[in-house]
């Protein structure tokens, strides 16, 4: 057990659950947006919503595990922090990258279906008699 | 709304173009281009004389909801799928006073501007073609 070995391990500790809270986040406020974009339609509203949060989890913990290596090893404990920080704060800002990404996404959805039901933007003049046996 | 009755000038080149423009746009329900002046315009909307089609293009709906000028041109685009957020954009209450005002002025002067640009009116290209010889003589056409 060296300083090296107590920083990756302190950089999983941190990442990972930061990972699952902001997927769990996702899944569980994510679940409006899709309801809307799907008409009100739950069961696929939640399958959407679980592929996209199965897909957020595969990223973001491939890209935290292949982070991990440090290039040199860890001499002392402000070693430690320096290297955390670095390596801690590049995956948040990742996971803050693809957690926008997300909402916009949802967001994308949502305005395409809310503007193939849109109401016509202008009203009538008036109503004229239409014939019905043309 | 399945249907969108556009009731258009046929003596004009520039409405001609934008008949051809929206119908090659794909679109969330059918547009119908008819000639105002049209025994079938009278037919759909009998009271089509007393609205005045020849200032100011009309657009009706499957139900008779009835548009003119700049809002029957927000409707047409609001038909389109690529230019329905224009449409939602120009028929809000800030831009429409606007629209209204461009669409009057190219209406009033459709005739001229379509002198200018040489686009022919579909009146225009049916005469040439009922004119036209039959045969296309030596593998060129002048129509």
């Amino acid at each position: 057990m060296n300083l090296t070995v107590i920083t990756y391990v302190l950089y999983l500790a941190i990442s990972l659950p930061v990972t699952v809270w902001v997927a769990r986040t996702l899944f569980k406020h994510g679940g409006v947006f899709l309801l809307d974009c799907f008409g009100g339609d739950t069961k696929l509203a939640e399958s959407v919503n679980r592929l996209l949060v199965v897909g957020f989890y595969l990223v973001n913990i491939g890209f935290i595990t292949l982070y991990l290596k440090l290039a040199n090893a860890i001499a002392d404990v402000p070693g430690v922090f320096e290297a955390l920080s670095t390596k801690v704060g590049t995956a948040l800002l990742v996971l803050g990258g693809m957690h926008f990404f997300n909402i916009y996404v949802f967001n994308r959805m949502r305005k395409r279906t809310l503007l193939e039901t849109a109401p016509p933007p202008v009203t009538p003049e008036r109503r004229v008699r239409v014939a019905t046996d043309v | 709304m399945k249907r969108l009755t556009v009731f258009y000038d046929h003596n004009c080149g520039l409405c001609r173009t934008c008949r051809r423009w929206l119908l090659g746009q794909p679109a969330y329900f059918e547009l119908e281009f008819i000639p105002y002046d049209s025994l079938t315009a009278r037919a759909l909307c009998p009271e089509i004389g007393k609205l005045d089609p020849a200032r100011q293009i009309l657009a009706m709906a499957d139900n008779g909801d009835l548009y003119r000028g700049g809002a029957a041109w927000v409707m047409c685009l609001y038909a389109t799928r690529r230019h329905r957020p224009l449409a939602m954009r120009l028929g809000s209450p800030l831009l429409m006073p606007l629209a209204e005002k461009i669409c009057a002025a190219i209406s009033g002067n459709r005739l001229q501007l379509s002198r200018l640009l040489h686009l022919k009116s579909d009146r225009e290209l049916g005469e040439l073609a009922a004119g036209a010889d039959a045969e296309c003589k030596g593998g060129t056409c002048h129509v």
